[in-house]
């Protein structure tokens, strides 16, 4: 029987090799059908079905793949059965052990010895073999190529024009660390990275409701990046989520790289300074939002996710304010709405008040500020203006340079220069006090859009304080006011936590109520649910009215 | 997702205070004090009390009418020619009161905070932050309203409480001095200062819940009425009459009196002008917004259209027109006299007869029946 064997599987091996070298002939007469620096489209490979023969796939797949040296391709031979199998994947971006453990061991090694002799079909490799969770077939090359490049492997077999797709997806990452951008004191320290999956994962991790939605999308027509869209069924506005989508699917860009992106693409007002949806990196702040009745929009390879709809007290609100005792965390907020006013106005205000209206400040210290300009060279306009441009330098130099050297900067610039400008006669020395408390107060905001947005407001606000004086700062603040009244993202106004007055939206405004009276969920959402807090008294009145 | 704009019932109020407010917050004391004694903060409430009976009579026939606002009420009420001449008087008041407050407010500005800078300038920067404003729509409007109502609030109430130390008690001899009479006739001017009301009907059609306005209605007359009534008390307080006839703007006088014993800001003008900024401010927006809906009504124009937005910027040629129509300060007086007999006539004339014209008719149809 042995003998019988052994001479089979020689008469298999010569036929084999008789096979090739016909191939090798072939191939020498063959017209090359194809140019060489072919350009490969998705939807070209939506028409290409997976071919019977494994040489035809692979010859295929060679050719998608020309310069492509991390791909790889591993031809197997399963002895016992005599059939031929072709691995594919991307070196890097698999999991190693599930290649080697669930796909490769599983097929050469551990093979049952009743198998011996009989073809194995397509179904059975699939179904007991292949020892790795995540399996799906595929017919196209659409599907398979896409799939190949996300980091899964894909297995053909001799005689199926079918391909499988075994989930092996594995990559380095960084590791969960500290939010750098939102730092706190109290309450959860992890944020997202740039794997979505892991983001996912958190956000789940929180929300173990059967109703998170988490609908995935893709973007880019050459990167294809994966977009998951965030929600609670149940409990956001209705028809929301889908005007999201649609936005999202209507998105017709090259390339994704980061949330950020995505979110401008969706934004409805393309012409404004004022940010339209909050990005954050803390997946708590992520899951308050989605409980609330927003939407959470993650991007693969951004560990920013994007939070819509959003309104303008969201900018100004800290995960911190949640973890605090309530007055604190209310004293602390109104500092910090205090302080946008102050980023924004203050050097133009010092402008006006010290060119049109000296007589608004108290004698001893008009006669200080008097004092301090006597030889100075410049107009108080120039000055504020030169100092500010040192500062967005400062700011700018600081955020690009390695930490270390980051420090230096800040010392350099904060006190030698400060010092020095002073000393030289160049600047008066309240002037960079005024600059150095509109940037610290600038710090305060734990967004940093919103943080940027105080910045370019400056310009403006200085250039009405030294025209118009108090009238032009209160009406470009007027104006100001007017334009953010009329930005809306999906159907949300950007003010619509203020007006109109709703006790229930203004809880968690300037002041924060303590937990116990936060009941209901925000009435500007519009939620379907609305309850928050269980045993809940006046879920049903108490609707509107203030 | 894009829904029809509703207002809710809590806006009723907040706009008919925002509207309500207006220019006569710095001359209401003088008009009054020319006329009669301390008690001319009685006349105050007495005018109160009719804008209230008048906006009812409003908010009444804005019911009868769902959908329509005040304009197209006149033009269904009076028929085509007397109603397209009502809108064209309507729409001078309006844009008339709104001119005429911008040129005061112009003048003010000159006089107290801005001596060099040109008229036109100031003028202009008003003109367009207002249009903008007005542009952005209803929901950018109440937006704003709600926004700014808190801030203008505080500012007043704060303005009010600093010069109670400088009441001068004597001036409290002899309430009522001169009769009851003066303060009759001192109604009629205190009305003028309670013009801005007329803002309800154009607003009405895109309530909520139009019903529920009602108790709104009476808070966002009701405020402006304390307001006023303590503004002309406390200026007779301080003054006393003899002294305040003489004051061109009793209120800037007095806020300007205040010397804070704080060292934090000498005085609170910026207070004062960021106030008097959002006065003016929300006039122009509303008058806008009602002139422009009058326009609407008269010519039946589709939003969107370049008709619409060509009707949109006639409303600040008119409105410019008006601020530099008078030569000097005599002459914006005498103008100011016109369309205030103008705004008399419409207010207590044309608001009744819609509501008679409507109740006739409606006996008209039942006698049919």
């Amino acid at each position: 029987m042995a003998t019988m064997r052994k001479i089979e599987l020689y008469l298999y091996n010569v036929g084999n090799d008789c096979m090739r070298l016909i191939d090798k002939i072939k191939g020498v007469f063959r017209k090359k059908a194809v140019e060489k620096d072919k350009l490969f489209q998705y939807e070209e490979f939506k028409e290409r079905y997976v071919s019977k023969s494994l040489k035809e796939n692979r010859d295929y797949l060679q050719q998608v793949f020309t310069h492509t040296k991390d791909i790889i391709i591993r031809n197997i031979t399963i002895r016992a059965t005599k059939q031929n199998l072709m691995i594919v994947f991307v070196d890097g971006m698999v999991d190693r052990n599930v290649v080697n453990e669930h796909l490769i061991k599983p097929i050469l090694i551990d093979m049952a010895p009743e198998n011996y002799g009989r073809r194995l079909s397509f179904e059975e490799i699939r179904d007991s073999f292949i020892s790795a969770a995540e399996i799906k077939e595929a017919e196209t090359f659409d599907e398979l190529v896409l799939q190949l490049l996300s980091g899964d492997t894909l297995l053909f077999l001799e005689g199926q024009n079918r391909g499988l797709i075994i989930g092996s997806k594995g990559w380095e990452s960084r590791g969960i660390s500290e939010p750098t951008t939102e730092a706190n004191v109290q309450g959860p320290k992890d944020c997202f990275v740039e794997t979505l999956q892991n983001n996912i994962t958190s956000i789940r991790r929180r929300i173990r409701d059967p109703n998170l939605a988490i609908e995935m999308l893709k973007v880019g027509r050459r990167s294809k990046t994966d977009v998951a869209v965030v929600y609670l069924k149940g409990v956001i506005m209705d028809g929301l989520a889908q005007s999201v989508i649609e936005k999202i699917k209507k998105v017709d860009v090259d390339s994704l790289l980061d949330s950020s992106q995505l979110e401008y693409l969706i934004e409805e007002r393309k012409w404004t300074i004022f940010p339209q949806s909050v990005n954050t990196e803390r997946p708590d702040k992520a899951c308050a939002a989605i409980f609330e009745g927003r939407i959470a929009i993650l991007v693969d390879g951004s560990p920013f996710a994007v939070l819509v709809p959003s309104t303008f007290s969201m900018y100004l609100d800290a995960s911190d304010d949640y973890y605090t005792r309530p007055l604190v965390a209310s004293l602390v907020r109104f500092t910090r709405y205090f302080c946008y006013f102050l980023s924004a106005s203050l050097p133009g205000l010092y402008v006006a008040i010290t060119n049109f209206h000296p007589g608004m400040l108290p004698p001893r210290l008009a006669l200080a500020i008097t004092t301090t300009r006597v030889a100075l060279p410049f107009p108080t306009f120039v000055e504020v203006f030169i100092m500010e441009s040192v500062i967005e330098i400062m700011q700018e130099a600081g955020l690009r340079l390695p930490q270390a050297i980051g420090q230096t900067v800040s010392i350099v610039g904060g006190i030698v220069i400060g010092q020095a400008a002073v000393q030289a006669g160049l600047v008066s020395p309240i002037v960079t006090i005024i600059v150095a408390l509109t940037a610290i107060a600038s710090f305060t905001l734990p967004n940093y859009n919103a943080n940027l947005t105080t910045r370019t407001l400056r310009i403006p606000f200085i250039i009405a304080g030294s025209t118009f004086g108090f009238f032009g700062i209160v009406m470009l603040a007027l104006a100001i006011l007017s334009h953010m009244s009329a930005i809306e993202t999906f159907g949300v106004g950007y003010f619509e936590d203020f007006s109109p007055y709703r006790l229930r939206d203004l809880k968690d405004t300037m002041v924060k109520v303590p937990a116990s009276l936060m009941k209901d969920r925000p009435e500007l959402l519009k939620p379907q649910d609305t309850v928050r807090q269980v045993n809940n008294k006046s879920s049903g009145e108490n609707q509107d009215e203030k | 997702m894009k829904n029809k704009f509703e207002l809710s019932s809590i806006d009723m109020a907040t706009f008919l205070i925002m509207s309500i407010f207006g220019v006569r917050i710095l001359t209401l004391p003088r008009i009054l004090a020319a006329r009669m004694d301390l008690g001319s903060w009685v006349s105050v409430l007495m005018a109160g009390f009719i804008t209230l009976i008048l906006s009812f009579m409003m908010y009444w026939f804005g019911i009868k009418y769902p959908g329509k606002n005040g304009s197209e009420i006149v033009l269904i009420t009076f028929g085509k020619y007397i109603g397209t001449l009502g809108i064209f008087a309507i729409s001078i008041h309006i844009l008339g009161a709104a001119g005429m407050g911008l040129r005061l407010f112009g003048d003010t500005l000159k006089l107290y905070l801005l001596p060099e800078t040109p008229f036109y300038a100031i003028v202009i920067i008003m003109i367009g932050v207002s249009f903008y404003a007005f542009d952005n729509g209803l929901k950018s409007i109440s937006t704003l309203i709600n926004i700014l109502l808190p801030v203008l609030v505080l500012l007043i109430s704060i303005l009010l409480l600093l010069p109670i130390t400088k009441i001068d008690k004597t001036n409290l001899i002899n309430p009522f001095g001169l009769g009851v009479m003066p303060i009759i006739k001192g109604t009629i001017p205190a009305l003028d200062a309670f013009y801005g009301f007329t803002i309800l009907t154009y607003i009405m059609p895109y309530f909520k819940e139009p019903q529920s306005v009602k108790k709104w209605i009476v808070v966002g007359v009701g405020i402006p009425i304390i307001v006023y009534a303590a503004i002309v008390f406390l200026c007779v307080l301080v003054f006393g009459d003899d002294e305040m006839a003489w004051l061109l703007y009793p209120t800037i006088t007095l806020i300007k009196s205040i010397q804070v014993e704080v060292q934090l800001f000498e005085r609170v003008e910026s207070l004062l002008i960021t106030m008097w900024i959002i006065i003016v401010f929300m006039l122009l927006v509303l008058s806008f917004y009602s002139s422009y809906l009058n326009t609407r009504a008269l010519f039946k124009t589709k939003a969107g259209t370049l008709k619409d937005r060509f009707s949109r910027y006639v409303q600040i040629i008119v409105l410019a027109a008006f601020a530099f129509l008078p030569k000097d300060v005599i002459e914006q007086q005498i103008y100011r006299e016109y369309i205030q007999i103008l705004g008399r006539v419409l207010i207590l004339g044309f608001i009744p007869a819609i509501v008679m014209i409507t109740l006739l008719k409606e006996r008209k149809k039942k006698g049919e029946k």
